[in-house]
């Protein structure tokens, strides 16, 4: 992670009854025996969590390496961590555990185990423990650290300068080149601001977006002159690359479904919006690839993702758990290959759900923070994967009342728009279009590999645990049973 | 006991519905309306803009709310030239209060009560709010995500003069042709707001544009000069019929409907001269204010023009 975290003041610690019910509902039914030490107990949880942010010279405000540099914020860090789905938890990983899949990529969050020690450690005192327990350092990058793995390609964007006191802003950058030589298939991209606010430091405002001013950036690739561009889906399509947002962590494509990036392409720089952090800032982005092997060929082509419905928004001043619907018609066979909430300030959650006929599955409900949009990239066996004609559901959560830190003033009525404090409602996820028979082939691969059987439903996959039914010869006629050990009587 | 188990099930409810979130309904009426504070902006002079409009919850429904206690500014005179009659949805960036250089972390409170609903904007001058036409540009609709270019950064709002006096007096049921010229630099291109998936209609079969479904992951619009003769205050119990129909000035993003923000709109053709003429009738006596609205589609200018209504 480069991006901070237990960042300043910014999230207001949550009500006691909030509190409560937060821990209530991971950490009482988890029993933690024996003494807890930061030696033994916290480190390695620091260690795999926390300490690529929080690290010296990190991007995070204090360093979570050693005893001395942890105990002064005990209490701060059983706070955070007990917020688990909640904007202003740490790390900033949003995902509700008691609903929809729980299988993920790129999950960096802690279980319920960890945060119970985490809390049993502080309310005891947070002890030291014997430093001989201390697992052994991990190897810390410097904070310009990559966490999905160092590229093979870093472009930086022009540098721009944001003044403290300006509204927000939309233009396009000069575009960058990308110095490739030949073609390659993009394993994974990563965008991380680079900027020169003080590590150590708040942006300065006390509102969304944190330190950093880059709200969005919408870029796609293409060849000078020859006008190819991402965007063709067509046959083999690698749809768009995804939008980077304020605080985004990286995006990891699916192994049979590459993005491709053209020999000489250039990086186009759409639209930049920026968004002031109430302090003259400089700052640029670095956007790193990593490369499938050279002889790589993409199996799937990317499908159109189109779940939104950021028109007509009225939020109203000082109301909590407001709410709004988005769908889509799938009109293939999807495998959704990633969950990505975007709202602004107002938002506060989101649940994706299938509706297949009378069924309806809800496959995850995630908090949000504007100040660290995630991408949330399902498992390769777990990733939703619907039949034509299922429907895509989003359902968001706003609220605009003091509760929230990100709204500058939670009593005014926000409605749609593209500034921060305005409200957007969309599913930027990315999905991947199945042919008939590489739907039926996924869902017998994954039947093969589980084991499933019709006392198994699936979430994400409706009709992953049965065989397929052929339709009747003659339509007149019921069609015969023929479900593995579907039972039941004629 | 009675009593007691009565109010187990009134606790039961509260808990039952506290916290449970509804969807937002298309009502057609009985609704209310949402003042909004849109930002602020400085003036050369020193002193600062504060930018208001208004969400009326309904989709039908127009409302006519008199200044007073219902429809009023404070501190201050209640009165800050805000509208009386209010349309339907979601009316963005309408008036403008200017307010002392020395203004600093005061509030200007709108308060607005519609159907039997108060609600409130606070103006202030917080740094998130500070807008300029960049912002108007945006959140208009006119540049969908935020894809801007140095052609409409230079674009300035459209030039709205009268013809023929400002002021009228008419009598009931006496139509009275309004009229303004309404120039533009011709930026924003006219431009419908269209879809990403026309390009595909027709390798999937489409032959009506409109069988796709209208997709919009933002605030978008149609671009393009055009002007629309709207009300702004009507006398109470006053009912004004404008003739021809005109363009909504109001974000009617329902297919078909005739507004920037329908799918598919396309500004119309500019008249002779520029010339834009609609007639207006009452059908109460009373004093009404008629804005001649001119929009490119990112960006407006409004012309008032006053009407005094006799028997």
């Amino acid at each position: 992670m480069n991006q901070r975290l237990f960042s300043s003041a910014r999230f207001a610690l949550i009500g006691a009854a909030g509190l409560a019910a937060a821990i209530s509902a991971m950490g009482a039914t988890v029993n933690v025996p024996g003494e807890v030490t930061f030696s033994k107990d916290i480190a390695p949880i620091f260690q795999r969590s926390c300490q690529n942010c929080h690290q010296p010279d990190g991007v995070a405000p204090f360093s979570l390496v050693s005893y001395k540099d942890a105990r002064p914020w005990a209490k701060s860090i059983k706070t955070r961590t007990a917020l688990r789905d909640k904007p202003g938890t740490m790390p900033p990983w949003y995902v509700e555990k008691n609903i929809g899949i729980q299988h993920f990529k790129n999950d960096n969050s802690l279980s319920d185990l960890d945060v119970a020690k985490i809390a049993k450690w502080v309310d005891s005192g947070a002890p030291e423990g014997n430093p001989a327990d201390m697992p052994p350092p991990i190897q810390l990058g410097d904070n310009t650290r990559w966490t999905a793995g160092e590229p093979d390609l870093i472009v930086p964007s022009p540098e721009i300068t944001v003044k403290g006191g300006s509204p927000d802003y939309w233009g396009e950058l000069e575009s960058a080149p990308t110095g490739l030589k030949e073609d390659r298939w993009v394993k994974s991209v990563e965008i991380r601001e680079v900027n020169d606010v003080p590590a150590q430091a708040d942006g300065g405002r006390k509102t969304v977006g944190s330190r950093y001013v880059f709200h969005h950036m919408i870029w796609t690739t293409m060849v000078p002159g020859a006008g190819i561009q991402l965007e063709d889906l067509g046959e083999g399509s690698s749809g768009t690359w995804p939008v980077h947002e304020v605080g985004r962590n990286a995006d990891i494509f699916p192994d049979d479904a590459g993005k491709l990036l053209r020999a000489n392409s250039v990086i186009v720089f759409m639209s930049a919006h920026l968004h002031s952090n109430g302090r003259d800032t400089k700052s640029r982005l670095l956007y790193g690839f990593k490369f499938f092997p050279k002889d790589y060929q993409p199996e799937f082509r990317y499908a159109r993702r189109s779940l939104a419905n950021a028109v007509d928004i009225d939020i109203r001043g000082g109301e909590a758990n407001q709410r709004l619907d988005a769908y889509q018609v799938l009109n293939e066979p999807t495998k959704v290959t990633t969950f990505e909430p975007h709202m602004h300030a107002p938002g506060v959650r989101m649940c994706l759900e299938a509706i297949w006929g009378f069924n309806v599955q809800t496959l995850s409900c995630v908090g949000y923070d504007h100040n660290w949009v995630r991408v949330y990239e399902y498992d390769d066996d777990y990733a939703p994967l619907l039949p034509k004609g299922a429907v895509l559901h989003i359902i968001g959560y706003f609220d605009q009342t003091a509760a929230n830190k990100n709204v500058p003033d939670p009593r005014n009525w926000s409605g749609s728009g593209n500034r921060s404090i305005t409200n957007m409602f969309i599913d930027l996820g990315q999905g991947l279009a199945l042919t008939e028979e590489q739907f039926q082939a996924e869902m017998k691969r994954r039947r093969d590999k589980f084991h499933w059987t019709p006392n198994q439903v699936v979430i994400g996959c409706p009709l992953c645990n049965g065989e397929p039914v052929a339709p009747p010869e003659n339509p007149m006629r019921r069609p015969a049973s023929t479900g593995a050990g579907a039972g039941g009587n004629e | 006991m009675r009593n007691f188990i009565a109010s187990l099930l009134v606790a039961s409810a509260v808990c039952l519905t506290a916290g449970v979130a509804s969807a937002q309904l298309t009502y057609n009426s009985g609704q209310p309306v949402s003042p909004a504070y849109e930002g602020w902006e400085k003036n050369p002079d020193g002193t600062y803009k504060m930018l208001f409009g208004y969400m009326n919850a309904n989709w039908e429904e127009e409302i006519d709310i008199p200044v007073g206690p219902e429809n009023g500014f404070a501190p201050g005179n209640p009165d800050r030239g805000q509208p009386t009659h209010f349309y339907p949805r979601r009316n963005r960036f309408i008036f403008w209060v200017t307010v002392p250089a020395d203004w600093g972390e005061k509030e200007l409170i709108w308060t607005v009560t519609a159907n039997g609903k108060t609600y409130k904007a606070y103006g202030t001058l917080k740094q998130d709010y500070e807008v300029d036409n960049m912002v108007f540009t945006s959140e208009t609709g006119a540049i969908g995500a935020g894809v801007s270019d140095p052609e409409i950064r230079r674009n300035t709002p459209p030039v709205v003069e009268a013809v023929g006096d400002t002021v009228r007096t008419v009598k009931v049921g006496e139509p009275v042709v309004l009229s303004a010229k309404i120039t533009d630099d011709g930026i924003p291109k006219v431009r419908p707001r269209g879809d990403q998936d026309d390009r595909h209609a027709k390798d999937w079969g489409i032959k009506d544009l409109r069988e796709l479904p209208p997709y919009q992951i933002t605030v978008g619009s149609s671009t393009g000069l055009w002007g629309s003769l709207m009300v702004y205050r009507a006398a109470p119990g006053g009912h004004v019929t404008v003739s021809p129909d005109q363009p909504k000035t109001w974000e009617d993003t329902r297919a078909g409907a005739n507004s920037q923000w329908a799918p598919r709109w396309v500004a119309p053709k500019p008249p002779a001269e520029n010339k834009w003429t609609a007639t207006a009738t009452f059908d109460t006596p009373g004093d009404y204010v008629l804005w001649w609205h001119g929009s490119d589609g990112a960006l407006t200018t409004d012309l008032p023009f006053r009407i005094k209504v006799t028997k």
